[in-house]
């Protein structure tokens, strides 16, 4: 099968997780669509939802992180786990013959006309920002993507966190990508246990790996169908959930703190 | 907020069970703007002045806004009992009596009133520190005082529910007198007086039959023309909410404004709390300024929401509108008109009473750190 993957950033080893795992089940990586974060409207928007704080945090993150960090970051023991070497998205793609585009928006003209042109099976949504129906539709709605909590339950952003908060277990579920937040068809939702030990940032890790081992199982190197869409649930339309307040995030840690 | 609600919990919130980081910026953030208000006091003449102009220095005292300051300083006073709220909210108890007329309202505008003229919507704000101090101290002159007052505005009712007698900038009583409505049922739940009660929901059923589709209620800004402040849509939200409390009524009173804090949510949550000052009848915002005191009492209405849907998303939004205004408050600057309290508008010059700080936006933000200090205190002591 031929696919495109997105990322929001050029150091998004979950991204380069799904290229490698797919590639070696035999399957075409076409190129990955790799957003740039230095637009003005970005960092806008970016400054508004986290903060100056938040938007620094995430410069480090897309930056690679520090190395001491780098090293216990799950993604990075993943990657490390199956002998991947490339810790960039463009690094990745030279060597393995990749296609490689940087756009300011994947909604944007080159993004869809690159689409046309890939005429990929499936796009793997791996981050950079909110599709728009012409996105979707250029890709003949097969966009996948991993969220981090169980849908229709718990839908936005944080969702992991917010799985806790909310009393949900938390999960992974992989649906397809329409034009809602989060409202499209299901595929399937895989659990993520919460360890003693676990804190906010231990749990996102378990999810993003949850995550890209759920999508890739649905590609086996057979070529499996993957389920029929279904309709949108009326359940779908719960709350959104957006980013953690800082009062509430303290109150998470300290939730997960007790547990300890 | 209702006194009686927030009761028990001061002592949980005040000691070291909560030593969350934000929850202790709340509890400075507080500590600032009670202290601001405590200063308008000690310039107020006898009340509390309107606001601390960037031009004109500190205003005339405002007996409407004197008013509402009262619960929230009895509020505080058990939060910061070394403060002196509960001194200051008894001294403007008193004035505030000293100043009631012989039919039962207040003037409008700031003291001495120029042109002497009675007002529903002051009157109004004034029942609601009449009926928390005679809750707080269970002296009947504050419940007489309040029950002339609801009287009054009572009798000036019509029969289609509306006060012939306009106030202020509308041609038609404006839907945010739901914020009159709400202090005439607290009167009636301590009196008794049906006639109170029953003009009351007249109005507040007038002002449900301005209801849009999208939520909004016509009619809730100071001009029939122009887009409402924050501020106002907040007062008429809330009016509705807390009516719907004391009538014990939420399906009738309370659910019609869960469409318009859907949005209102939303659009604080995409904001990251910076929620435009104003928005016309299609929600689109007017202008590029926060109306801080919006901020806060949208937070308030939010949280009361959530208390009947028992969500934290709500409360993410709440304080996210919150923590935007502790952003704003100046708390080093050493100008006394300035430290501790909240601008009517940021930038300090937009539309919502520029270059000036008014007593109501440090009041709401007080009244919304409570409330949402409060529901952080119940949300851990779940844990």
């Amino acid at each position: 099968m031929r696919f495109v993957l997105t990322a929001g950033f050029d150091k998004a080893a979950h991204v380069i997780a799904y290229a490698e795992l797919l590639r070696r089940q035999g399957h075409d990586i076409h190129s990955i669509l790799v957003v740039s974060p230095f637009t003005a409207l970005r960092l806008r928007s970016f400054v508004r939802q986290r903060g100056v704080e938040g938007v620094l945090q995430a410069w480090r993150r897309m930056k690679g992180g520090d190395s001491s960090a780098h090293a216990h970051d799950p993604m990075s023991m993943l990657l490390r786990a199956n002998e991947v070497s490339e810790r960039s998205i463009r690094v990745w793609t030279r060597n393995h013959g990749v296609g490689y585009l940087t756009v300011k928006d994947l909604n944007s003209q080159d993004s869809i006309d690159w689409l046309h042109d890939a005429d990929p099976d499936f796009v793997i949504y791996g981050g950079g920002g909110i599709l728009r129906r012409e996105f979707i539709t250029a890709a003949k709605r097969r966009v996948l993507n991993a969220h981090s909590g169980p849908l229709p339950d718990v839908r936005g952003m944080n969702a992991c966190e917010w799985s806790l908060l909310l009393g949900v277990p938390p999960a992974v579920t992989i649906h397809y990508i329409d034009e809602g937040i989060d409202t499209g068809a299901c595929i399937q939702r895989r659990e993520v246990e919460v360890g003693l030990g676990d804190t906010i940032d231990s749990l996102r890790g378990k999810c993003v790996i949850t995550g890209v081992e759920a999508i890739v199982s649905l590609f086996p190197r057979s070529g499996a169908a993957l389920p029929e869409l279904s309709s949108r649930s009326e359940d779908s339309l719960s709350r959104q959930c957006f980013v953690l307040a800082p009062v509430l995030r303290e109150l998470l840690e300290r939730k997960l703190a007790e547990r300890r | 907020m209702g006194r009686s609600r927030i009761g028990g919990v001061w002592s949980h919130i005040v000691s070291e069970a909560l030593p969350l980081p934000a929850v202790t910026l709340y509890k400075e953030s507080l500590r600032s703007a009670v202290e601001w208000l405590l200063r308008s006091i000690e310039h107020g003449r006898g009340g509390s002045c309107a606001c601390f102009s960037l031009l004109t220095g500190w205003s005339r005292p405002y007996p409407e806004t004197t008013g509402y300051l009262i619960p929230t300083l009895l509020n505080v006073s058990t939060v910061l009992p070394d403060i002196g709220a509960e001194d200051a909210a008894l001294r403007i108890s008193e004035w505030l009596l000293s100043i009631q007329n012989t039919e039962g309202h207040w003037f409008g505008g700031v003291h001495p009133s120029k042109q002497k003229l009675p007002s529903v919507f002051n009157t109004g704000q004034i029942l609601k520190g009449m009926i928390a101090m005679y809750r707080h101290s269970g002296d009947s002159r504050f419940c007489d005082a309040a029950v002339r007052g609801a009287r009054w505005l009572a009798q000036g009712v019509g029969k289609d529910g509306l006060w012939p007698a306009n106030d202020y900038q509308a041609s038609a009583t404006p839907s945010y007198y739901t914020h009159v409505a709400w202090p005439m049922l607290e009167t009636w739940k301590e009196c008794g007086e049906e006639q109170i009660r029953v003009a009351a929901e007249r109005f507040l059923r007038a002002v449900l039959r301005r209801r849009l589709s999208n939520g909004v209620i016509s009619g809730w800004g100071f001009k029939d023309s122009q887009p409402a402040f924050t501020h106002t849509i907040a007062y008429t939200i809330r009016g509705l909410q807390e009516s719907a409390r004391l009538l014990d009524a939420w399906e009738e009173f309370g659910e019609p404004t869960k469409a318009a804090l859907e949005v209102i949510m939303r659009k604080a949550e995409l904001a990251g709390g910076r929620l435009s000052g104003a928005f016309d009848d299609g929600w689109n915002a007017a202008g590029d300024y926060v109306c801080l005191t919006g901020n806060a009492q949208l937070a308030i209405c939010l949280l009361l929401l959530e208390s009947h849907e028992n969500d934290l998303r709500i409360v993410n939004a709440a304080a996210k509108l919150v923590d935007y205004v502790c952003k704003q408050q100046s708390r080093r600057i050493p100008l006394l008109g300035i430290k501790g309290g909240i601008a009517g508008s940021t930038p300090v010059w937009g539309r919502y009473m520029a270059m000036r700080y008014p007593n109501w936006s440090a009041k709401y933000h007080c009244d919304a750190l409570l409330a949402l200090t409060q529901r952080i205190a119940q949300s851990l002591a779940t844990l």
